[in-house]
């Protein structure tokens, strides 16, 4: 297993089974260990334990919200400069490094690079759309941990939220990979179109072999940050219905234990809306659920070496060989600092340490503040009390 | 180091995250362990607190190299 001391305690990243464990410092001294300096009052605050990394702007699927607007001539940073990235993640104690894009696939050194964070000591994961994954390019990805293939659903359903029907490509591509015995997941937008389809779109995605489903909010980036984001983004009832439809789920598709669903960072204001959930964060907490971990546990490059708070959020001066230094940095330290006095009605959410005041994405696009995540239906809620209340 | 008395209990564990998640645009948390019964999720801390027990221990120190960079830096200024 591999330590990171905290001011808390230490994270700790096991090598026998895909886990990252929190470990209070009590925790970290039964194991015969001591974080020394990192325990001192005013020790430097905890980088991330997760980054993601543009390794290319190149792609030819031309998604119609891709937030990375990539192209088919987007730029490729050579190795050498990845390598120096891939230092700098060693450096400053990452322990997961997600390669994406573009579409990663495309580079011709995608299993050098697995190989150089391993020998790093960090686990490489990547995201693929699956479309011109010939045998040559699944071999490359034999050794990452886990490759995710963006799955939207059924060719509608799919084309409906990209723009063109790649359904049938990322289909194969997930079946393939699992059949090469390949730790294989997917990536499921969330719009209002899928959002009805994502029972059958999951069902479909284990039968091909997939062990993961990750459920991602859309979010107003690169090519999405449009007029039309409004028009995709769902609706404040299926933003409502979120824990139920996730219960339901865990239910039906991961009784067995050989699957299971994840939502992303976005996703977890939209818990405050289901009561068990919410008035339960301590039980959240403990079984890893992370809201915006912008600036905090995680971190993106981009393809031109820059640190962002994370992929969808505007990149910070900060170069990605210098990430061992994200404690200075006056942008992540911002959005760090959400937590520390958040407006109303964050601040009395029981979920608050949990959610972190939802997406600050969506909440610029939206509101142009860095705020309380206005999708969420406990903001909206209040919002619409607070305007009833001024029109009385 | 490996080996020796290792006996951290689950009260110690403040969080689990599960799984690898393979995207690379948000971070993603396993939700489907909020469901399962009290069993399942006694299940998990067991299966940690037994990794942590017996797994060779590495300690990596990104606050010596933060400082290393702020000296290296302050000497590049001439400070």
């Amino acid at each position: 297993m591999i330590v990171r001391y905290e001011s808390w305690g230490a994270w700790v990243k096991l090598e026998s089974q895909p886990a990252i464990v929190a470990l209070d410092r009590d925790g970290v001294r039964a194991l015969g260990l001591d974080g020394g300096p990192a325990w001192l009052e005013g020790a430097s605050v905890g980088g991330p334990i997760e980054v993601h990394m543009a390794v290319t702007a190149r792609c030819g699927a031309g998604c119609e919200g891709c937030y990375l607007d990539a192209r088919p001539d987007g730029v490729e940073p050579p190795r050498e400069t990845l390598l120096g990235e891939l230092d700098a993640l060693r450096d400053a104690g990452v322990f997961t490094v997600a390669f994406g894009g573009g579409e990663p696939t495309t580079r011709d050194d995608l299993d050098v690079l697995a190989e150089d964070a391993r020998a790093r000591g960090i686990t490489p994961v990547l995201t693929t759309s699956g479309l011109g994954l010939t045998d040559a390019r699944l071999e490359k990805l034999r050794g990452f941990a886990q490759v995710n293939v963006s799955y939207d659903g059924a060719s509608e359903t799919y084309a409906s939220v990209r723009g063109f029907d790649g359904a049938a490509a990322a289909e194969r591509a997930i079946e393939r990979l699992a059949r090469a015995g390949m730790r294989v997941g997917v990536n499921v937008v969330l719009t209002r179109e899928s959002f009805p389809r994502v029972h059958e779109t999951l069902a479909r995605a284990r039968d091909l072999g997939a062990c993961e489903a990750q459920l991602l909010r859309y979010k107003p980036a690169g090519r999405a940050a449009s007029l039309d984001y409004l028009a995709r983004r769902l609706t404040l009832d299926q933003a409502r219905s979120l824990g139920p439809t996730l219960r339901e789920l865990a239910h039906t598709l991961c009784a067995t234990g050989d699957f299971h669903v994840r939502i992303d960072c976005a996703l977890v204001a939209f818990l405050s809306a289901d009561a068990e959930l919410a008035n339960d964060p301590a039980r959240l907490t403990r079984l890893g659920v992370f809201g915006c971990e912008a600036g905090g546990a995680l971190a993106a490059f981009t393809v031109d070496g820059r640190v962002s708070p994370c992929s969808f959020a505007f990149p910070t001066e900060l170069r990605a060989t210098e990430l061992v230094d994200h404690g200075g940095d006056a942008v992540l330290t911002r959005w760090r600092a959400y937590l520390d006095s958040p407006a109303e009605p964050c601040a009395s959410c029981s979920l608050r340490s949990v959610c972190k005041g939802g997406c600050k994405v969506v909440a610029t696009h939206v509101d142009g503040v860095h705020g309380p995540d206005p999708e969420c239906p406990r903001v909206v809620a209040f919002r619409q009390e607070s305007r009833r209340e001024s029109a009385s | 180091m490996s080996g020796g008395t290792r006996e951290p209990e689950v009260d110690q564990i403040l969080r689990v995250r599960t799984g690898h998640g393979a995207n690379c645009s948000s971070i993603g948390s396993v939700v489907d362990t909020l469901f399962a019964t009290a069993i399942v999720s006694a299940a998990v801390f067991a299966a940690v607190l037994a990794a942590l027990k017996t797994e060779d221990v590495k300690v990596v120190s990104p606050l010596a190299r933060s400082r290393d960079s702020e000296a290296k830096s302050r000497k590049e200024k001439g400070a």
